[in-house]
């Protein structure tokens, strides 16, 4: 597999990776057979219909999920024989990710759901806090940081959740659907700071049919009943 | 550290997150802190009560006596009922006191009341055990003697003096002159209440100038109202009350086989009923505690398992972020912890207001101390701890791909 754009050296790499979901008469295989490589700097696009697969793709790809087949590499150390904390241990501060709904925790402000990644990633609060302000300033929402995300409307909570993704820089961002439900300039303005991530080195993986997102691709990949039918670098 | 810092941060957060939630969830554990902190604070009253009434060495004294009952053709005990008796318990006998008690008309200037004059000998001051307020006590020399002084206690010194000084100062006994050198401090124990509206003086002087044998008949220079007794703590009581009256129906020629006309006190009797009574009350609160514990624990563990299902994908955005299983099992305890605390602050308050209102209305014993708040405290805390292991392991064991489910 060669990379069409960025690094040599893959940042993540899915081999033979499936995933099935329940055992026996009752499984359900949701991916099968996924060989994909990922590197720094470009921006992964992935199609498909619903029900596809992208999602338990991105599950796999975002070390939030283990496939039941295949491995799954990550800077080039092999995940999948890895227990839940050290998932978690790898996640920390390394990937970034950008939910449809922004996955925001209700109840807390803007800038504590943004200094999440830095908690965990072992800062002090006060250096959580300021790389939050700075991600949260890189966004626009500088002068929101204290409001509680429940009183933003709904692109402002997408670039909280775009800022709580890249405020620890990490190597590898995974984004799904990120401009779904957003108007034409904010999802302009999510996927220019997410190509910028990627400029800066950064492997972005975003699961989308948004003609916005698939124009800034630097490939796509397109998904069919859980098998991997197009992986093709845009021209 | 600063991982912890920002778990404790998170829990701090996610315990008051929902106010309605946090409510139910103190609710639910204040009752239990409120059973505890009855159960101490009852228990701690009727300890206190009971340290009121043991008054030292007075518990552990024989109170001698006339039976009241019978023919006084023996009299009362005697002054030289006191050596033979020391005789007869030998080392048993770590001191003693004779008192004779009588009514006085007593005044100073224009004030004038009736008090009871009480004749004092040996140490009477360890069994009254009273602090002094002013001035000294009647040594012991003073009270072999005749002189006429005496000491007041507190609530005699009020009537006669009213706020001003009265040692150093002149009364009059039966229009006897008598100078005040002392005056006990307000009673800390039931006995020293008795005594609060007395006339302390010298065994002899009270006999010889103080009583008016004319008004309260003509008892005997040597005739005691009270024999005292202290004995050594190691002391068995029965016994010695034998040996006490075996001596005395000798030395004023009972037989054995008439009822002695002396009556022997205890004054521990009341304590032990009270211990009795105690101990009743105390396995009947117990068994409540640990009920309103037990439902506490339920209905919390219940309420908080389904608080963290509520919180699923609240966890599984903290997972995605880089937090492991045990950083949201340290989260879910120490949300427990915070509540229970929270909780036992609600409970102890709960009870505190209560138990003021019912010593209000009725004797309560309930004594709030240091000691019931920190068990009611560490109740809460505990039970909000333990009872947050089910949905901490709960909350642990889910998957962080849940944060992709909107």
């Amino acid at each position: 597999m060669t990379p069409a754009h960025g690094s040599a050296e893959p940042v993540l790499q899915a081999i033979g990776a499936g995933r099935v979901y329940g055992r026996a008469n009752a499984a359900v295989p949701a991916l099968l057979d996924v060989d994909l490589a990922f590197h720094g700097g470009e921006v992964c696009a992935l199609r498909g219909r619903s029900g596809s697969g992208k999602t338990t793709l991105l599950n796999l790809l975002g070390l939030l999920d283990r496939p039941t087949s295949g491995r799954i590499v990550f800077l080039g150390k092999d995940t999948s024989g890895y227990s839940d904390r050290r998932l978690a241990l790898t996640r920390r501060g390394a990937l970034g990710y950008v939910l449809q709904d922004a996955g925001l925790i209700e109840n807390m402000t803007a800038v504590d759901n943004v200094c999440l990644p830095g908690f965990y990633a072992g800062l002090s609060a006060r250096r959580a806090r300021e790389i939050a302000l700075r991600a949260l300033g890189d966004v626009g929402l500088a002068d929101k940081a204290e409001r509680r995300v429940g009183a933003l409307s709904g692109g402002e909570r997408m670039r909280v959740g775009l800022a709580r993704a890249l405020s620890l820089e990490p190597q590898l961002i995974i984004a799904d659907e990120p401009t779904a439900s957003l108007d034409a300039e904010t999802a302009h303005a999510v996927i220019d700071r997410l190509a910028r991530a990627a400029a800066g080195g950064a492997c972005v993986i975003a699961a989308s049919h948004d003609p916005i997102v698939l124009e800034r691709a630097t490939r796509t990949v397109a998904l069919a009943h859980g098998r991997v039918v197009t992986a093709e670098p845009v021209s | 550290m600063n991982r912890l810092l920002a778990v404790l941060r998170l829990a701090m957060w996610a315990a008051f997150s929902k106010p309605s939630r946090a409510a139910l969830l103190i609710a639910t554990l204040g009752g239990g802190a409120a059973g505890v902190a009855v159960a101490a604070g009852v228990m701690s009253g009727y300890a206190r009560e009971m340290e009121r009434m043991t008054f030292g060495a007075y518990a552990r004294s024989l109170v001698i006596t006339e039976n009241a009952f019978l023919d006084d053709r023996f009299g009362p005990p005697r002054l030289a009922d006191i050596p033979r008796l020391q005789e007869a318990l030998g080392d048993s006998v770590e001191a003693w006191a004779a008192w004779r008690s009588a009514t006085g008309d007593v005044r100073f200037g224009r004030e004038q009341a009736n008090l009871p004059v009480r004749g004092v000998l040996g140490d009477y001051q360890r069994e009254a055990d009273m602090p002094l307020q002013a001035g000294r006590a009647l040594t012991l020399a003073e009270t072999q003697g005749a002189d006429r002084l005496c000491v007041l206690g507190a609530g005699a010194a009020r009537q006669l003096f009213r706020n001003d000084p009265a040692v150093g100062e002149a009364i009059r006994i039966n229009g006897i002159s008598c100078d005040v050198v002392g005056v006990f401090a307000e009673a800390e124990n039931q006995l020293a209440e008795r005594y609060r509206q007395s006339v302390f003086a010298p065994f002899t002087a009270a006999a010889r100038y103080f009583e008016n044998a004319e008004a309260f008949g003509s008892a005997g220079p040597n005739e005691v109202s009270q024999l005292t007794i202290v004995l050594t703590p190691e002391t068995r009581r029965r016994a010695a009350l034998m040996t006490a009256d075996q001596t005395l129906r000798r030395s004023h020629g009972v037989p054995q086989a008439q009822v002695s006309p002396f009556e022997y006190a205890d004054p521990a009797a009341p304590t032990r009923a009270l211990e009795r009574q105690r101990d009743l009350i105390g396995r009947l609160l117990i068994t409540i505690a640990a009920v309103t514990v037990a439902v506490a624990l339920t209905g919390y563990a219940a309420a908080a398992n389904a608080a963290v299902d509520m919180r699923r994908r609240e966890i599984a955005l903290q997972m995605m972020s880089g937090a492991t299983g045990r950083l949201i099992t340290a989260q879910v305890l120490i949300e427990g912890l915070i509540i229970g605390l929270a909780a036992s602050l609600a409970g102890a308050a709960l009870v505190i207001t209560g138990a003021a209102l019912a010593q209000t209305f009725a004797r309560f014993p309930f004594e709030l101390n240091p000691g019931v708040i920190a068990l009611t405290f560490a109740a809460g805390a505990l039970t909000g701890l333990i009872a947050s292991l089910p949905p901490a392991r709960r909350a642990a064991s889910g998957s962080p791909a849940l944060s992709a489910r909107g």
